[in-house]
This record gives structure tokens, sequence and C-alpha cells, in this order.
């Protein structure tokens, strides 16, 4: 038989495949694949996870040998087909972000499918890292990155096991490695995370779903804000530097509306163009004529995405921050849409005069109302204004009114119709508070008096454990300000003359019998704030929750620069880098020094070394142990030495000779070590 | 048990006088299943001292004079033709019993005492083709002369490594002397020895001999030692594994004797030189013939403790 017929006669099936995946090692990967592919299921459409479940299925029947690998043909088919459905199914959308993650993901399945070799699974676990950190982008709480560790702890298993010969193959003993080798290397992480430079991103990620946000819009009609009163959803989180102010002086203002045209209240005119340079701002006439006064209130908003650009401040803030303008109506915006949580620093002053000489040419459009609708109560509101005499008397009736007639204060108020003020004021006389400031503020502008009406928060939650103030969707409110000679702009909330409870203790304790309050909110924790120790624990969580949003998820290059400071007298970026760099090498120095370094001395059993201690102990005495002397002899010598010892030295040597040489193994039990340690350390309070 | 032995080393010790240890360390080889090689000059008692222990030991024992013109066939045994009943039977040699002295072992050419390694090492014997077991248990005590005197072929390192032990029993002291120059007239006979140890009690032996155990900082300090011998330029060449085992295994016989079931560094440094110094050979010492007490260097320079 020739020789060389048998390399050439090779059977096609044995050079393709050649490579057989570790059995760990697959269940590792798929294991690890299902965990990444889990939390992307809620945004990829159905059939796209089924083409994945199928994969991996196919893939543990290819490893039991039931089925064979696809052959080109097959592969070429179903790649066409699932691109085709997916344009089809995503249209334009097909490069943005679910779209091109859902790719990825029905990528890596197929790919299982053709796994022949070693560097095929190498390339599908480093695929799983990859898209187990694209989760990121569409959530970063604290939940979903410990989920994403564990992912990563999954898919460095599956990455180990493939290097581990067949002895090693026990799956929890990976895990184990896995978990040994992540935890090693958190001080690198955390080292990175607070070294390397925080560089803004050069791109920006377009999410295909700009997914309808709760929360306040830049017009206001009736039930607007009613609608808000149902969701839990967080608004913003304040820190105050110093004493927490009176929830009646929390006034959060957001949006500041103008214009009114019977129904609706909207941003309708601007004063002035919206963007101005920051450094524009402070020559603007209208500008310096803030007269801040009062006392001065620092403090940090975290605020949660809007996709608007207003940000939350208290009375009237002295912008501090370049990355917000102020507008000539004073409601504060941000330069860029807010479409990630933002934290910025403000200043407010709790009194400040506004305004006082606007000349009665700009006042103009804070009178304008439309003229031919609420007709009923534009007559009622002249007539009073007559009555009344003087514009501050004339404010006080209309609040004694909204007081004195039967008005309500309710989450479900009847709904108006085309005349909203006229049906409000003299008909179902039930409201929310965008009721009460849309009405005031049309009974102020009916007699010639500027008004307008501004949106915001009102109050907040206090959290007894880190002393922040938690301000959700449900504490939405509305309310007017109007402008009298010499005192510029003065806010004048009508929710108060009806509910001052609302004001003084919150909406969650006015509206929490009704039903509509929280009805959006499902099963959350602020349902049972009647429980402490629900209660207690919900403080908590969200304490937590603060910290990792403040400390974690805004760590910037602001906060960088703080950190370094602390380190540096003068802090530059190329001093970061070099700390940064330095670090690193650090760190790989320690890593090669213990793989290079010999292995050290075997491990001694505890009391082997406590006798080396009580050896070197004698050795300064004088009494050096011979290297080869047992501890028998060494002790028999030292009897007739120092007999005063004797007793003590005869106790430690029985006691060193049954501990390390009478029982098998390592069974000795603690009690017995620590027994055998006082003594020693009895004897060396002898010596000394 | 333990009386049997003190009666074994008391009954041999009747023979040669002073030299307790020898004796303690011929029976902890031999109970430990090893083969002895007693080194001396002539007329040290080397002879006598196997005589005696075969004798305690009740064992079936024949002598072999190791010559010059000793024939592998004259240990082992012929087969030859009998002409009664007309076919090849086979007479055993001296090598079919349980104790053999093979009296001045490096006499005799390497042929000859390879034939009784063979024996030594695999228990069995092949003559004529085929293979006969030798009788359990099978031990050989040889006794040699320093390779330095006349006429002698020294065994070579591979033959020296399968003795357990290689004694040397040195000039009695002067007390000793004198009792046996006293002595000499109404000598003990060989055959007035009482026989202390049967088969059974070997048995036990063996039995107690695995029980005895060594813990991880004995087997440390052991390999510690073995270490010692194979780093470094001291030694031409280490201590085999097999030289490893001999040292352990003697230690723990040396243990059982002390009625001890654990090892104590005490009983590696007792076996240590008679178990390691035939195997050992210094790079000083190309040609092996100075038979240094290189086990002197491991006990004082191998700490028991730790590195």
């Amino acid at each position: 038989m020739n020789i060389f017929n048998l390399t050439k006669g090779k059977p096609k099936e044995f050079t393709r495949s050649s490579y057989l995946v570790p059995r760990t090692s697959l269940a590792w990967i798929l294991c690890s694949l299902v965990a990444v592919i889990l939390p992307h299921v809620v945004r990829m459409p159905i059939w796209l996870v089924l083409v994945c479940a199928l994969c991996i299925i196919g893939r543990v029947l290819i490893f039991q040998g039931r089925m064979s690998y696809p052959g080109p043909i097959v592969k070429t088919i179903l790649v066409v087909l699932i691109l085709w459905l997916m344009v089809a199914q995503y249209g334009r959308d097909v490069f943005a972000t679910e779209s091109t993650v859902a790719i990825l993901i029905v990528a890596i399945s197929l790919k299982l499918l053709e796994m022949h070799k070693k560097s095929d699974v190498i390339m599908v676990i480093y695929l799983c890292y990859f898209t187990v950190i694209a989760e990121f982008i569409w959530s970063q709480s604290i939940p979903i990155a410990v989920y994403i560790l564990f992912c990563i702890l999954l898919i460095s298993a599956a990455l180990m096991s493939l290097s581990q010969t067949e002895e090693y193959q026990n799956p929890f003993r990976t895990l184990k490695l896995s978990a040994l080798i992540l935890l090693q290397s958190i001080p690198l992480m955390l080292a990175l995370f607070i070294l390397f430079p925080r560089i803004a991103p050069l791109w920006s990620v377009p999410l295909q779903s700009s997914t309808a946000r709760t929360g306040l819009s830049d017009s206001m009609s009736p039930g607007d804000i009613g609608n808000l009163i149902g969701s839990d959803e967080l608004a913003f989180r304040v820190k105050f530097n110093g004493e927490n102010p009176r929830p009646a002086e929390l006034y959060w203002r957001a949006i500041t509306l103008d214009s009114f045209n019977g129904r609706e209240w909207s941003r309708g005119f601007n004063i002035e163009p919206q963007f101005l340079g920051a450094g524009a701002r402070d020559d603007r006439a209208w500008f310096q004529d803030i007269e801040f006064q009062g006392d001065i209130l620092d403090y940090n908003i975290i605020m949660e995405p809007t996709d608007n650009n207003w940000v939350y401040s208290l009375k009237i803030p002295q912008v501090l921050d370049e990355r917000m303008i102020m507008r000539r109506d004073f409601q504060v915006d941000s330069i860029r849409n807010i479409s990630q949580r933002f934290s910025y620093d403000m200043r407010s002053y709790m009194n400040n005069r506004l305004d006082a000489s606007l000349n009665q040419r700009e006042l103009r459009q804070w009178r304008r109302i439309p003229s031919g609708s609420n007709e009923q109560s534009f007559e009622f509101a002249v007539n009073l204004r007559e009555e009344s005499g003087s514009d501050q008397a004339y404010i006080q009736n209309v609040l004694a009114y909204f007081r004195s007639e039967n008005f309500f204060y309710t989450l479900q108020p009847a709904l108006l119709g085309a005349n909203p003020v006229d049906e409000f004021l003299f008909n179902t006389r039930e409201g929310f508070c965008e009721h009460y400031a849309s009405s005031f503020t049309f009974l102020m502008r009916a007699v010639g008096i500027p008004a307008r009406v501004v949106t915001g928060y009102q109050g907040g939650e206090y959290n007894p454990y880190d002393d922040t103030l938690a301000v959700r969707q449900y504490d939405a409110h509305a309310w007017s300000e109007v402008w009298l000679q010499d005192q510029g702009w003065v806010r004048v909330d009508p929710t108060a003359a009806v509910a001052p409870d609302r004001i003084e203790r919150g909406s969650q304790f006015v509206f929490q019998l009704e039903d509509v309050f929280l009805q959006d909110a499902g099963l959350s924790l602020l349902r049972f704030r009647n429980s402490l120790f629900l209660n207690d624990l919900r403080y908590r969580l969200e304490m937590i929750d603060y910290s990792w949003n403040r400390f974690v998820l805004n760590y910037d290059q602001g906060m960088q620069f703080a950190f370094f400071s602390s380190l540096f007298k003068e802090v530059t970026r190329e001093k970061i880098i070099v700390t940064a760099l330095g670090f690193i090498f650090f760190s790989i120095a320690i890593m090669v020094f213990f793989v290079l370094r010999k292995p050290s001395r075997k491990e001694l059993h505890p009391a082997t070394d406590l006798y080396l201690g009580y050896c070197d102990g004698l050795a300064k005495q004088g009494f050096v142990r011979a290297r080869g002397e047992t501890p028998f002899a060494y002790f028999d010598r030292l009897r007739n030495l120092k007999p005063a010892w004797s007793k003590q030295m005869c106790d430690i040597t029985d006691k060193y000779i049954e501990l390390v040489y009478k029982r098998p193994g390592q069974l000795n039990h603690p009690d017995d070590v620590k027994e055998f340690k006082n003594k020693i350390h009895q004897f060396h309070m002898l010596l000394y | 048990m333990q009386n049997k032995i003190e009666n074994a080393v008391k009954e041999v010790g009747k023979m040669v006088f002073g030299k307790e240890k020898q004796i303690r360390l011929a029976l902890c080889c031999l109970f430990a299943g090893g083969h002895l090689l007693l080194e001396d000059k002539p007329g040290m008692g080397k002879t006598t001292l196997s005589q005696a222990l075969a004798r305690v030991m009740g064992l079936e024992f024949s002598r072999i004079q190791f010559t010059s013109d000793l024939l592998p066939a004259d240990i082992l045994g012929v087969t030859i033709y009998d002409q009664n009943q007309a076919k090849f039977s086979f007479h055993p040699g001296p090598v079919f019993s349980n104790l053999i002295l093979a009296d001045e072992i490096n006499r005799t050419t390497p042929k000859t005492q390879s034939a009784l390694l063979e024996a030594m090492e695999e228990g069995q014997v092949s003559v004529d083709g085929e293979t006969r077991k030798l009788p359990q248990p099978f031990f050989v005590i040889a006794t040699q002369n320093p390779t330095s005197f006349a006429g002698t072929y020294p065994l070579p390192e591979s033959q020296l490594d399968r003795f357990l032990m290689r004694l040397k029993i040195g000039y009695p002291d002067p007390e000793a002397e004198r009792e046996l120059l006293q002595s000499t007239e109404h000598r003990v006979s060989l055959d007035e020895l009482k026989q202390c140890l049967t088969s059974d009690d070997m048995k036990v032996l063996h039995e107690k001999i695995g029980n005895v155990h060594a813990t991880d900082s004995l087997l440390d300090y052991v390999q510690r030692l073995i270490a010692y011998t194979r780093q470094g330029d001291k030694f031409s060449f280490g201590l085999s594994p097999r030289g490893a085992i001999s040292l352990i295994r003697s230690a723990k016989t040396w243990a059982m004797m002390d009625d001890r079931s654990h090892v104590l560094p005490e009983d590696v440094q007792m076996v240590l030189p008679a178990v390691t110094d035939h195997r050992l050979r210094a790079v000083s010492d190309s040609s092996g013939r100075h038979g240094e007490e290189h086990s002197q260097r491991l006990l004082s320079e191998v700490d028991i403790v730790s590195d």
C-alpha cells in the first residue's frame, strides 16, 4: 500500500469538523449568548428572537451530531432572507441603533452555525462582549450594570473554558476562576474610570424610538398637568448646599407661557433670539436690570432626560453654568437638548425684583387675550376691577373669589369646551392647578395687568438618608406671575388659595385617595407610603440611585478635574494623561512581577510559621537552631543550657510536634493552632 | 509486637557486641522488605550479623560465597538430565531460600552479580527460559569489602540502588571490645540464638508499617532533602525516585519500630545515612571509590522546618 495515499485520501468530513468545541465551552458560550440577548429582546421583533433561538438549538444539535453544519447555499439563503426581513421590518430606520444591534445579535447567532475553527469561537465570544455593552445605550441603571457584570462573568468563563485542558473542565471551576479574574480587575477598572481622560462623544447615537417621555410640554391646556399626576417618574433630584428651604418656597420654574389662544397657553413669542452665546448675555440691558436680593441658595440638580432644553430652577437663578442661558422671560434653557441625565449647579436668590422698569410698550405682550372668547369671564373681571380700586386689591379679590365660592381642587375635573375659562369659573368650578393658573392669568390680562403662566414643579420629597429632594412627575404644577408697578414680576399661586395643602404638604398628600393618582405607576413602592418599612426601603434605594447617578453616571471632565485638583496644584490634561498612563504601566508592572516572580517559598503549616517565630526569639538570645536540628534535638540542647525555660520549651516542642507531625494532612483544629500561638506568645513574654 | 522486636535486637546483640544501632537499622531494612548491603573491612562481623539476623527472624537461610569464578548457575540452579526418570529436572540453586547471605559480593564478576541482582529486584529468576518465583519473603544480605581492596569488582550505581540500605559496622568501642575479648572462650554459638519473629509476625509488621503516616510537613522535609541532592553542584547525581521511596519507607519502618504511627524528622535523620550514602556520589569523587559519608552534609545543611 502506498503510504502517500493515506494523506491524499483523507475523508472530507474530517478536515471540516477538525475542531470540536469543548463541551463546557459550548455550554458557557450558549449560556452567555442567551444572557446577552435577553435584555435586548424587548426591542427586537419577535421573529428575530425566534431566529436566534433556532440558531442556538441548531448549534446544540450540531454538537450532538444530529445535524451537520449548513452548507454554503443554505447559509447564503439564510443571510439574504434575514437581511430582507430586517429591511422590511425597519424600513428607513435600518441604520438606527436598535436595528443595528438587532443585526449584530442575529449575526452572532448565525455565526454559531459555522463555528468550524477555534478562531470562530473566539470571535463569537468577543462579539458577545461587544453586544452586552450595547445595552448601556438604553439604560445605565444599577440593576442593568449588575446584570451586565453577570454577563461578562459568563462570557469570560466561556473564553476561559476554551483554553482549559480536558481534566479541568468542571464548569463551576471555570466560573469561579472567571469571577476571580473579574475581582482582580476591579482596581484597574476603578483606576481607569477615575483617571481615563473624559472626552465628549465623537458621534451621537441616533435612537430610533425617541420614546414619548412623561413630563411637561411647552404648551398647556386644561388637563395637561392633571395627566402627569398619574406618574411617579422622577423628574429631577436636588441637593441643597446648606439648609433646605421650606416646601412652600419650592416653586421649580421650568417653562414660561406667554401666549393664550382662549384655551391653550404656549410659548408663543420670544422677545429675544433664543440662543445667545454665553458671553453675550451679560451685556443685555434687561439682564442688568435684575436685582438679586435675599438669601443665596446653592444647589445641584440632576434632571432626568426630557428631550427638551429647559432646565429647572428656583426663583430667579444666576446662571453660572456655561451650558445654559437665560431667556428674556427668565426661563433657563440648556444649550443642548437634554437627552441624557443632566447634572448642573444653580444659585438662586430668594428675593429679587425683575423687570421693575419695563415700559408699557414692552408690557403689551403680556396683556394680550384673544377677543371673542371667554366673554363672560372678561365682563366679570372688568366689574371686579372697578369694585376693587387697585391692582393689588383686585388680585386679592380674585383669590378671595376662588376661596369663597365653591371651587374644588380635584384630579378629575369635568371636561371643558370652547370657552374653558367661562365654564370653569361659572359652571364646573372644579379643576386642577392649570385650571386655576389659566383662569387667574386670564382674569389679570382681562383688566390690563401683565400676567403669564409658569409651569414647573412644586414641592418634592426629602429623602431622610441623603437629604436630597426628589421631585416627581406628580409634583407638576402651574402658577401665575403678574407684573406690578415698582415690584416687577410677582408670583401668585391661585391653587394655594383653593388648596393650601397642595403647597404645604405636596400632591401625594392631597391626592393619595384618588384613583387617578399613580394610576400609571404600576407596582411602585410609592404606593406603599403608609408602610414604614417599605417607605424606608424606598428612601434607601433612592439614596443609592442618587449616588450612582451623581458620582458614577455624571462623572465627567469637571469631576475628574476636581478629583485631580486635590492631587496637584495645577491640573492640566497632560497631567491627567500621564497619571493615567503611569497607573496603567504600574499595574501592568505589578502583574508582570507576579507572573515572573519565582515561586515563593511554599506555604507553611501555620504552626511552622509560629515555631519559626519561636526559634527567632531564641536565636536573638544566642541560641540559634542549626538547620538540621530537629525540634526535639533543639529542645534537648537548650534544656541543659537554659533550665529555667525548660518547661515552656518542652510544652512548645511537644505541641509543635503534635500539630505538625502527628496528625495526617491539614486536619488541625484552628483552636489548637491558637493555643499554640498563645504558648509561643507567653514564651516571648518570658524572653523579654 | 514491640517486645518481639526488642527481643530480636537483644538476641542479635548477643552475637554482635555494642552495635545496637546497626542491628536496629539492619532489622529496619529487613522489616521494610529491602535488601541490605553490609560494607566493611574483613573480620568486622558482617557475616556474623547476617547469620544472627537470619536466625532470629526464623528465615530459611543459605549462604553463597562469591568468588571470582562463581557462575550464575551456581546461584540460580541448573537443569540436569535425570537418567532414572529420563528427563531434564531443575535443581534449584541457593537463591531459592528466604534469606541469602551473599558474602563478598564484589569479589565476583559482574555477570554473576547481575544474576543475583535480577532476583533481588524481580523476586523471580529465569533459568533456561523458564521463570521461577522465589520464596517469599526474599531478602538478600550482601557483604562487601570496601572497593579499594584488592580483587574487587565494584557494584555499579544501578545495582547499588537496589539495596535499601548500606551499613558499615565499624570497629567496636573499647567496652564492647573488652567484652568480646573476655567472651572468646564461651561464646554463644549461633544455634543457641532464639527465634524471635515468625513469618506471621512479619505480616503484622508490614501492616503496621502501612499504618504509619507522614504529614505534609514531614514530606516537605523529605522533598527538601531530595531537592538538595539534585540541585547545585555538590553531587554528580541526585537521589532517584526509588531512593526517595526507600527513604520514606525506611523512616516509616523506623517509626513503627519505635511504636509510633507517625514519622518524625528524627526517623528520617536516623535512616538517612544508611539509605542514601551508597546512592550518592560527590562531584569530587568521580570514580565512586571513596564512599564518603555524604549524608552528614544533608543532615546539617537541609533545614527541617522550612526552606
